[in-house]
Order: C-alpha cells, then sequence, then structure tokens
C-alpha cells in the first residue's frame, strides 16, 4: 500500500504539473517590469491632451538596464519622443502610433539602475491624447509635469522587458527582484525555491506514507 | 510522578510523525508565501499594521480617530510611495518597484524622518472594527523589531502568524482523532487537507487577524468536543470560557462562538448532574468572563465605523432591517430566485463566490485567481463532499447517534458561524449596498471541520480505495497551492 500511495502522489502532482502547470509556465509573453505611474483600477481615467511641441514629464522613474520597451496609452494617430534622463545619462527614442492605445517605445539601452526622469513630447503637427488617471489610490510617487507646471494626476508610464519570455524564465530571471524590500537576500530565495519546489512535496508524501503506515 | 506515568506523558506530548512532516511542509509554505507576497500586498494589510502600529507607537486603540488624514503613518506612506505598494493593492497593471535605486533613495527618505513619523496614522483606520487581541499579539514581533525599519517589522509580523496557522493544523489533527475514532491515517488527510489548503497558507503567512480567529475557533471546537466525549470539568470549562473570550476579542465575526460554546458547557453540565459545586463555579466563572469580554467588545468598538468598513456587526446608519428582504436575501445566495422574490440586496454575489472561488484560492487583494476550469471543479468537489458526509452520516448513523450532542454542537458552530455571516453581510450592505462583504477566508474558523469532513468521506469507502481517494484529494490541494503560489509570484514580478 506504502509503494502505491507514493506512486498515486507522485502522479497526481505530475498529471496537474504537466497538464496544467507545464503550459502555463513556458506560455511566451512580454514581462511588465516596472511601472512607475500605472491606470486606474475602477475609476479615475481622464486625457491629458499634448499640443504639438508641448511636453509632459513622469519624475522620477526608475531606470534599469533590463526595460528595453516603454508603453504609453494614447489615444488617436501620434508621433511622440520619449527622452530618458538620468544622472551622466540622457537618451530620446521616437514612436508613432495609429490610434491604438499602447503605444511602444524602444528604449535605447540604459547604463544602470538609476532614477531618473522621462518626458514625452508631441513631435507630430496634430495634438493627441495621452490616457490620465485621478483616481486616488492608484496615484503613485511621481509627479507629473505639463511643461514644467505640476498638473493633477498620473499619466500611466510603464517599463517592459521588450521580448517574449516563458513565465518560467522570467520568474526565474525575476528570483534577485523578488528580494528587494525584503529581510532576505537573493540566495534564500533560491534555497527557498528548492526546498518549495523539492522538500515540500517531499514532506507531504512522507506524512501520508507515515500515517498509512502508523495506523 | 512516577517513571512510567512520565513515559507516558512525554509519549502523549510527542508531536506523530506523519503531522511532523505535515507541519514542516506547511510551514515552509507558508514562509515562502511570507517572503514572496510584497509588503501590503495581502487584503487590508495595510490597516492591520497600522493598528498594531498605533498600538505600539502610542499606546492608544485606533477606535479613537483624530485626524482626518491617514490611517497610516507616514512612516507607512513613506516606504508605501518609494515602494509603490498603496497604487499596487489589487492593480494588476501596476508592478511593485523592485530597483536597487529607489531602495537607495528609500533609505535615504526613512533615515530622514522626523521622530513622530511612526505615531501619526490618526485617521480613520477601517481595521478600527476589530477588537484588539490580534494586534497586542502583533504587537510583540513589532516591538522585537522596533528598530529595524518598516519592512522588517512587516516580515516580522506575518512570521507570527504562522505559528498561530500551524495551531490550526494541530487542531485539524486533534479534532480528527477525536471523530474518527484516533485512525492515524484518517487525521492525516484530515490535517493534510488544511495543511494544503491555498488561501489559509496564504492568510496563514500574513498579517491578518482571520489566522488567529481560525486557530482560536479550531481549539475551542477540540476542547468542546472532549468536554462532551469525557465529560465536563472545571478545567475544560474555564479554557472553554479563555477561548470564547479570545475569540470575541479577535474579530467581530468571533462572536457566534458563543452558540455552540453555550451549547456544549449546558450539555456537558446537563447530562453530568448531579452539578458540582466546583462545576457550576466554573461555568460561572467563565459565563461572568464571556459577559464581560463581550461588554468590552462593544465598548471598544462603538462608533467604530460600521460595517462600512466590511463585515462586522455594527452596521449603524443604513436603512432598517426587513425580516422579509433578509431571507430573501439568504434564499437566493443559495438557491435560484423563486418568481414572487425581488433581486437580492446588493449585487447578485452568491455561494459560489463567496464559499467556494473565494475559499479555496484568491490571493493578493483578490486580483489572483485561479482560472475557470478549477473554480468549476473546486465547485463540484464542495458538492461531492457535501453528499459524502450526508451519505457518512447515515451510513454510521448509530455512531452519530451516541454521540449526538458532539453532533449538535458541531452543527451549530456552522449554523451560527453561517448565520452571523449573513447577518453581518445584510446589515452592511443596508449601509453600502456595493460591498457583499462575505468572502471565502471568514469560514476559516470553521476549517478544521472542513478537513475532517474530507477525512469522514474518505473513512466510508472501501479500504482499498479510501486511502488513495484521500491522497489524491490531499496532493491536490498541495498543486494547487503551488499553483497560487506561482500565479503570485508571476502576478508580481513577471
Amino acid at each position: 500500500m506504502r509503494r502505491t500511495v507514493v506512486i498515486v502522489a507522485v502522479a497526481v502532482l505530475a498529471l496537474f504539473a504537466g497538464v496544467k502547470f507545464v503550459p502555463w509556465l513556458t506560455t511566451k509573453q512580454d514581462v511588465l517590469l516596472s511601472s512607475p505611474t500605472s491606470p486606474p483600477l475602477f475609476s479615475g481615467q481622464t486625457e491629458v491632451p499634448l499640443a504639438p511641441e508641448q511636453e509632459l514629464c513622469v519624475n522620477p522613474v526608475d531606470l534599469a538596464p533590463g526595460y528595453h520597451t516603454a508603453h504609453l496609452l494614447v489615444s488617436g494617430p501620434a508621433r511622440l519622443a520619449l527622452t530618458i534622463t538620468a544622472p551622466g545619462y540622457s537618451a530620446t527614442a521616437r514612436a508613432s502610433g495609429k490610434g491604438g492605445p499602447v503605444v511602444v517605445v524602444p528604449l535605447p539601452k540604459l547604463p544602470r539602475s538609476a532614477q531618473g526622469v522621462a518626458c514625452m513630447r508631441n513631435e507630430g503637427s496634430q495634438p493627441f491624447q495621452l490616457e490620465g488617471n485621478v483616481e486616488a489610490r492608484t496615484q503613485s510617487r511621481p509627479a507629473t509635469l505639463l511643461d514644467g507646471r505640476r498638473i493633477q494626476g498620473d499619466v500611466p508610464l510603464s517599463f517592459w522587458r521588450g521580448r517574449s519570455q516563458s513565465r518560467a524564465a522570467a520568474l526565474l530571471d525575476a528570483i534577485p527582484r523578488m528580494s528587494v524590500f525584503k529581510p532576505l537576500g537573493e540566495r534564500f530565495f533560491w534555497l527557498l525555491l528548492a526546498l518549495v519546489v523539492l522538500a515540500v512535496p517531499a514532506l507531504v508524501i512522507t506524512a501520508l506514507v507515515s500515517g498509512l503506515r502508523e495506523d | 510522578m512516577d517513571g512510567p506515568g512520565k513515559v507516558e506523558k512525554a509519549r502523549a506530548w510527542r508531536v506523530p510523525a506523519p503531522l511532523a512532516a505535515l507541519l514542516a511542509a506547511a510551514g515552509l509554505m507558508a514562509l515562502a508565501w511570507s517572503l514572496l507576497v510584497p509588503a501590503l500586498q495581502a487584503p487590508d494589510e495595510v490597516f492591520h499594521f497600522g493598528y498594531t502600529q498605533r498600538l505600539v507607537e502610542t499606546h492608544e486603540l485606533p477606535q479613537t480617530v483624530k485626524t482626518n488624514g491617514l490611517p497610516f503613518s507616514t512612516e507607512v506612506d513613506t516606504a508605501g510611495g518609494y515602494a509603490d505598494l498603496i497604487a499596487l493593492v489589487g492593480n494588476l497593471a501596476a508592478r511593485p518597484v523592485t530597483n536597487p535605486a529607489v531602495v537607495t533613495a528609500w533609505k535615504r527618505a526613512n533615515a530622514a524622518l522626523a521622530a513622530g513619523a511612526r505615531k501619526n496614522g490618526t485617521g480613520a483606520n477601517p481595521a478600527r472594527q476589530n477588537p484588539p487581541l490580534y494586534y497586542v499579539y502583533e504587537a510583540i514581533p513589532y516591538e522585537i523589531a522596533s528598530h529595524n525599519n518598516f519592512f522588517d517589522r512587516l516580515f516580522l509580523m506575518r512570521l507570527a502568524s504562522i505559528p498561530l496557522y500551524l495551531t490550526t493544523i494541530v487542531f485539524a489533527w486533534l479534532i480528527a482523532g477525536e471523530l474518527l475514532g484516533g485512525r492515524r491515517w484518517l487525521q492525516t488527510i484530515a490535517a493534510g487537507v488544511v495543511a494544503v489548503q491555498p488561501q489559509f497558507a496564504f492568510i496563514g503567512s500574513a498579517v491578518n487577524p482571520d489566522v488567529m480567529l481560525a486557530a482560536v475557533w479550531a481549539a475551542f471546537l477540540w476542547m468542546a468536543i472532549r468536554t462532551l466525549k469525557y465529560g465536563p470539568t472545571v478545567r475544560r470549562i474555564l479554557v472553554i470560557g479563555a477561548l470564547c473570550a479570545a475569540s470575541v476579542l479577535t474579530h467581530a465575526r468571533g462572536i457566534p462562538i458563543l452558540l455552540p460554546a453555550g451549547l456544549a458547557v449546558g450539555i456537558a453540565l446537563w447530562r453530568d448532574r448531579p452539578f458540582t459545586p466546583r462545576l457550576l463555579a466554573a461555568a460561572g466563572g467563565a459565563g461572568a468572563l464571556v459577559v464581560g469580554v463581550v461588554a468590552a467588545y462593544f465598548a471598544i468598538v462603538s462608533g467604530s465605523g460600521g460595517s462600512v468598513d466590511g463585515g462586522t456587526i455594527t452596521a449603524s446608519g443604513g436603512r432598517p432591517f426587513s425580516l422579509h428582504q433578509f431571507a430573501s436575501y439568504v434564499w437566493q445566495f443559495y438557491l435560484p430566485k423563486l418568481s414572487f422574490m425581488d433581486p437580492m440586496i446588493g449585487p447578485h454575489y452568491t455561494y459560489r463566490r463567496a464559499f467556494v472561488q473565494t475559499f479555496y484560492g484568491i490571493f493578493g487583494n483578490l486580483e489572483v485567481e485561479f482560472p475557470a476550469w478549477i473554480h468549476s471543479a473546486e465547485l463540484w468537489f464542495s458538492f461531492v463532499l457535501v453528499v459524502g458526509v450526508i451519505a457518512a452520516v447515515a451510513l454510521r448513523w448509530r455512531s452519530v447517534r451516541s454521540q449526538w450532542a458532539v453532533a449538535v454542537v458541531l452543527l451549530s458552530a456552522i449554523l451560527g458561524m453561517l448565520a452571523g455571516l449573513h447577518v453581518a453581510a445584510y446589515r452592511g450592505m443596508l449601509v453600502n449596498p456595493v460591498d457583499p462583504i462575505i468572502v471565502g477566508r471568514y469560514l476559516f474558523p470553521l476549517i478544521t471541520l472542513f478537513g475532517a469532513a474530507v477525512a469522514m468521506v474518505v473513512s466510508i469507502l472501501p479500504r482499498r480505495i479510501g486511502p488513495l481517494v484521500g491522497v489524491t484529494i490531499v496532493m491536490l490541494g498541495l498543486a494547487l497551492e503551488l499553483a497560487g503560489l506561482g500565479m503570485t509570484a508571476a502576478r508580481f514580478y513577471a
């Protein structure tokens, strides 16, 4: 019976993992790495018009070498430049939106982790609208500045990996980030991963086998 | 005590090997949850932290609202601002800040905070509807880590919830032992089901009073069963009184414990006639303690804002209570609406969402949940479990009848808890019809009975099949918990 219990327990776990969890882990998608400002959760969506030559800045934003694209939410056709500035570093990238809400701006390689400023400039001849967020509960720390003057609310801006990656790879890549703002370091997270994946199932199966044996 | 007596006592306290293995597994998973989930991303964690902080830093209860400002301190606001923790709550479009450059900036800002930065969270804290026992308990890790920063303190407070979580698993084992004849494999299944329950592990590793309520009820149910099975003693009656007091002082949702407790003590004393003065004195003492604590509860939480804050029995200020509307609401919560009924108060929110989908697993601030096919499987599992329990009771009717008092008290615990939840939810919706209030974790005080129910059902299956069905259920629970942990990690970091 003990052997049967082990076989059944391992089979249940393997079946669940194989049929559902592995496909989920191997699904490829772009990875959202940072959201200095985000869209509203429930209500409070507004539009921030950006006239030709006008500039809107989000300050501060966090920057890291792994950020390859920035996503902006824009309505209507738009031609814009995104300038990223950090101590000792400045770079500008350009992108056009065809009317869809998300404009993806490829970022020049960022040299190191830093706090900086992201500024969007309307380089077209027509005004366009940036999506804004005035929902109190989803306001973030960065200030929004239109032509240098602070305005109310956030303008959603996010930084992405910029390429598809399986969830498993993205999660493994994220382990160093998981330990940020935590009392234990990256190494402990690797150890914990091993314990959760290997030791926990082994302990549960041991308990089940032992429970049957003791009866 | 003589030698053999000592050996016997030591043996009684030895942790059985299956339970030890389950506790080790559950402890590791709880540690993983507590580390993986970013600060303040468990349900209402910012408010529970704020309550404890106010208690420790100002020696005041948060029921006294002093300002129109935030219910959490400048220290929390600063950490939350830099790590973007407040905007992150429930918001799938947001990610926690994980940039070392921001950590450095936060450390500078944190070091520059004024002396009173931990003391000024004196605004209206929604958790002020709760009595203070859990927060007094959490004050210990807070105080121990008081020289550390906010993140370290919060982490230590999360760790402090884990012993309560593990205690509940121990009592699931003990309760199954009392109900199912001390058969080890059934105890293992019962405790195993509780140990791998994904939502319970998630809440059990966060700063949240629900885990203390679960532990208190688990201990109470075990003591009530023993009192009914082996007769009342002074110690048992006083322990029941103390656990009732703890339940009432932990959360308003703990008040329904008074129904099964009153029944358990009343039936036990009645069966033990003639009354002895010592037992009567113990019952009187326990009763006085409970009355005093209930009075203290109402004194503490009165004027605290009522159920617009979610899930209490202190609602006030809304439309009047209508028995007709309440009955219609409860009917439609479980059953289809009948033609003559008005639509239920609030959103159409039924047992499926409240007692199935959000019971087995919903993580973060309710934004991470299993896909529809798993919800569907959970629903079918729950139906089969209910039918299985009915079949088990029918098959073991003679045994159930001989323990009728235990059955009555356990049933009263279940019905009392459900009635309490529905009354609180209905009264809450009279004030704020948008929030249906009940979520699955509110059933955690009964989670040991969930484990016992699974074990009871597998116990009626043929001896060759039963253990394998039990093993399959526990392993599916573990698979769900691992999946839940992975989904939560992906929500925040991938």
